[in-house]
């Protein structure tokens, strides 16, 4: 048995991450299907998540699991099927059934062999009851397909199912089974006894040749599938006085087979599921995996073609399948090609859409972190190798460089990540406090594809479940004041992804309250955040909001009301180099924007001197760069310039940074790089453009923390350090000088 | 001797009938592994008869497959005749009688 409980030990981790991802994933179409009930390809898709789980589950002999999976399953069958309707209350149910799912699968990994907590257990027995109802209810006739419904009665036995009970057992005798005194056959004799041995089929892919076989030792296979009410442990014990010398893997029973089509289409994906957990607990190789599938794709064929042909001895050595089949006349070409060319249809697209390894993110920072230094340095080799002005030299070295920047590309983008799964975890989120707070909102997302730096996405999902918080608790009003508002009872609350110039722009926007001018000030006053005779514009009052311990909710609630938070939210932001800002209007909604750079690590600079030092501006934030011609009135501050019959203030980097121009080479001031940030331009003087650069950005230190205008540095190929221009602090600079001021160039 | 050589047999025209003896279980299985091994060199064509067959387990299954399989990578011919009872229901039980020529 030691063998057996160690297998189940390296795979428990293994089902854990699948177990989570279904999980993950039917939760989110659940809340999907609430929005598209019709939408029989979510119907599918959760079936098959949860007879996934249910599948796993099963192989690792979590029978709290199985057992109640398998009812939900049903239920979720039934759906399929479209015997039964979606409505608000099995919605419900179906989510709570996930969230039992989820805790039992919890549970079983969290504490292996340890019963149930009662709440866990009672919930469950609740749950099953409900469920069961939707079982029990009047059931269409399926006489004209009797396989439709996959109907597999475990421990749970639920009736009211239809369809076949096919557990399919897998068995490989160990070589000494024989000499000691055990027979498989008996097995067999004993196991059609629990059941009905409905296929037998026998594997000699093991048996060597006459002449080099040991007689007393067993090379034969066995794959079985049985139908039986039994649950897995009785069919379990049939093999236990062999478990020690045998394989045995038993599966509960394949979802249905509607046609000999669906069955070549369906079969494979489940068994893809099963075989990676095998994969991943070591108990089988790829190369293993594959030919399990492959074996089951030729299965499948003979099982279906005829019901007087048998699977050939030959059929799972090593000669092409099609020519074995063919060669043994046991079926025509055209549907082994077909299954065969499923097979690897099959699984190619799971390779493309599945094959992914976990790795550790210390691992992957690490590499970050090296291709950092790899990028300075390969700017000091090409800088170097400038200087000697070789042209081979160069040339190889340009080379290097060209696939330094793909690694560093690469390298980064390892840790993008979507952000639709953070936001889709927000729906949930929204759909149970909505229900508490008795309030109807519609959590609509779009940009859920958007990707951003798996650190940045780690990082601002606390801060978007206090804004959305928020917004749903004091941000939207109750039906009955909505309406008599004049507004849709139902209210909208956005997320809202996308990118812009090098930044990624989250929004979060609800069509409520708003925030009230009147109220935020007094509340200021109140708390001596400002001063009475201080004069705000509309923007500067609501950012007051994300002044430390500011609420302007009356009521304290659950959810959020204790005035803790705004601020906090704000910092975490801060702490990304992105920025929150805050529109609103009374009575119509507020809207909170949130921008985020893409990434912390590198970024494509662009250089520029001033003076004699180097800057670099991120490139994804210029727009453009133009000869500084109106320099006329240099000393005027509060400058603009027509760029193509826009405004655009600028900004003189050299006064900015205070930089003394050696005036000799260079005209201070020559070229004007035009940046763009949260939509509005803005001109930088510099005196010389040096062009792209790979640029990995170093953290200052903390004395340097509270140094405007700067968010980094950066090693140059020389070895020199340039500074990173914190384009957002500048612009909003400018502009918040401009409008108030007129003196557009001071930092303090 | 668990398995014997029927009269018909002969080097010549390669054909061997043989017939097995009670038992085909593991504790025959050596012997008889070595008597068909032998056999398997000498002829072309064998006919095993099994109506004597009283007990047969995976061991005697597995003969049998392998020497089926020896015969195909050789290019020679083996059919089995008059299985008895016990036979019959193994092979059934294994779904494994199609996997063999079978002559009256």
């Amino acid at each position: 048995m030691s063998e057996e409980s160690d297998y189940m030990e390296e795979g428990r981790q293994a089902f854990a991450e699948e177990a989570t991802e279904l999980l993950e994933q039917s939760e989110s179409i659940l809340l999907r299907l609430e929005d598209e009930p019709d939408n029989d390809e979510l119907v599918n898709d959760l079936f098959r998540a949860v007879h996934t789980i249910k599948g796993s589950a099963g192989i690792f002999g979590f029978d709290d699991v199985v057992s109640f999976t398998h009812v939900a399953e049903s239920v979720m069958g039934r759906l399929r099927d479209k015997e039964l309707g979606l409505n608000d209350k099995l919605m419900s149910l179906l989510l709570d059934s996930r969230d039992q799912i989820n805790d039992l699968v919890r549970q079983v990994i969290d504490y292996p062999g340890e019963a149930l907590s009662d709440t866990l257990r009672e919930r469950g027995d609740g749950l099953l009851a409900q469920l069961n109802l939707y079982l029990n209810s009047e059931q269409p006739e399926q006489a004209d397909s009797p396989q439709a419904t996959e109907a597999e009665s475990e421990s749970a036995g639920e009736g009211a199912m239809v369809g076949s009970d096919c557990w399919h057992i897998s068995l490989r005798f160990g070589r000494q089974v024989l000499a000691n005194g055990m027979d498989p056959l008996s097995f067999f004799r004993y196991l059609s006894t629990v059941g009905d041995i409905s296929s037998m089929t026998t594997l000699a892919t093991e048996l060597p040749d006459l002449n080099s076989m040991n007689p007393e030792d067993c090379y034969l296979g066995f794959e079985i599938d049985l139908k039986t009410e039994a649950s897995k442990e009785v069919i379990a014990e049939v093999f236990e006085f062999v478990m020690d010398d045998c394989q045995l893997h038993i599966l509960p029973p394949r979802s249905k087979i509607a046609d000999y089509t669906a069955l070549i289409d369906t079969l494979p994906e489940e068994n893809m599921a099963i075989g990676e957990i095998l994969v991943a607990s070591g108990a089988l190789t790829h190369e293993e995996l594959r030919e399990a599938l492959q074996y089951q794709g030729e299965h499948t064929v003979i099982e279906t073609i005829s019901d007087d042909d048998h699977l050939p001895v030959e059929i799972v050595s090593k000669p092409p399948l099609g020519e074995v089949l063919v060669d043994k006349g046991m079926t025509d070409t055209r549907l082994v090609d077909a299954a065969v060319n499923k097979q690897i249809k099959v699984k190619k697209a799971k390779q493309a859409e599945q094959q992914s390894v976990r790795v550790n993110a210390d691992k992957l920072g690490d590499l970050i972190n090296l291709v950092g230094e790899l990028v300075i340095s390969s700017a000091h080799t090409e800088l170097k190798a400038r200087q000697t002005e070789q042209a081979e030299l160069l040339e190889t070295t340009e080379h290097l460089t060209r696939l330094v920047e793909e690694i560093r590309d690469a390298t980064l983008s390892l840790r993008m990540v979507q952000i639709g799964d953070t936001f889709n975890r927000f729906k949930r989120v929204v759909r149970d406090i909505s229900k508490d707070l008795s309030k109807k909102i519609d959590l609509k997302i779009s940009g859920g594809d958007t990707e951003l730096d798996k650190t940045v996405v780690e990082k601002i999902s606390d801060p978007l479940m206090h804004l959305i918080r928020n917004a749903l608790d004091h941000g939207v009003e109750k039906p009955n004041v909505r309406l008599a508002a004049g507004k849709l009872e139902t209210a909208t609350v956005r997320l809202d992804a996308y990118h812009d110039s090098g930044s990624i722009v989250i929004e979060i926007s609800d069509d409520g309250y708003g925030l009230d001018p009147d109220k935020l000030i007094a509340k200021a006053i109140e708390n001596e955040v400002i001063s009475e005779t201080q004069q705000l514009t509309p923007a500067e009052i609501n950012r007051l909001i994300f002044a430390p311990g500011f609420s302007t909710a009356e009521e304290v609630t659950s959810i959020s009301g204790r005035g803790v938070g705004m601020d906090v939210v704000n910092k975490n932001i801060d702490a990304l180099r992105g920025q929150i800002s805050v529109e609103s209007e009374l009575g119509v909604g507020t809207k909170f924007i949130i921008r985020l750079p893409l990434t912390l690590a590198i970024i494509d600079g662009f250089q520029v001197q001033v003076g004699k030092s180097s800057y670099v501006i991120p490139l994804d934030l210029v727009d453009e760069c133009i000869e500084h011609t109106n320099r006329d009135n240099q000393d005027v501050k509060g400058e603009y310039v027509n760029l193509r019959g826009e405004v655009m203030p600028y900004l003189h980097l050299a006064d900015v940074f205070s930089e003394q121009s050696d005036g000799e080479d260079v005209k201070p001031g020559n070229n004007i790089v035009v940046v763009q940030y949260a939509g509005q331009k803005t001109g930088l003087v510099v005196d010389e453009l040096l062009g792209e650069h790979q640029t990995v950005i170093k953290p200052l230190g903390q004395i340097f923390q509270n140094l405007k205008g700067i968010s980094g540095a950066t090693i140059l190929g020389s070895g020199e350090v340039a500074m990173i221009i914190d384009v957002p602090a500048l612009v909003g600079r400018v502009t918040r000088n401009g409008r108030d001021t007129g003196d557009a160039s001071q930092l303090h | 001797m668990a398995i014997k050589k029927r009269r018909g047999s002969s080097v010549k025209n390669g054909k061997c009938k043989l017939a097995v003896d009670a038992d085909m279980s593991i504790y025959s299985a050596s012997q008889n592994h070595q008597e068909l091994s032998d056999c398997f060199d000498q002829y072309d064509q064998f006919e095993i008869d099994l109506s004597a067959v009283e007990e047969i387990d995976c061991s005697g299954i597995q003969l049998l497959l392998a020497f089926r399989e020896g015969t195909l990578k050789a290019s020679k011919q083996v059919t089995l005749t008059k299985p008895s009872d016990p036979v019959s229901e193994v092979m059934e039980m294994l779904d494994i009688k199609d996997r063999f020529d079978w002559s009256e």
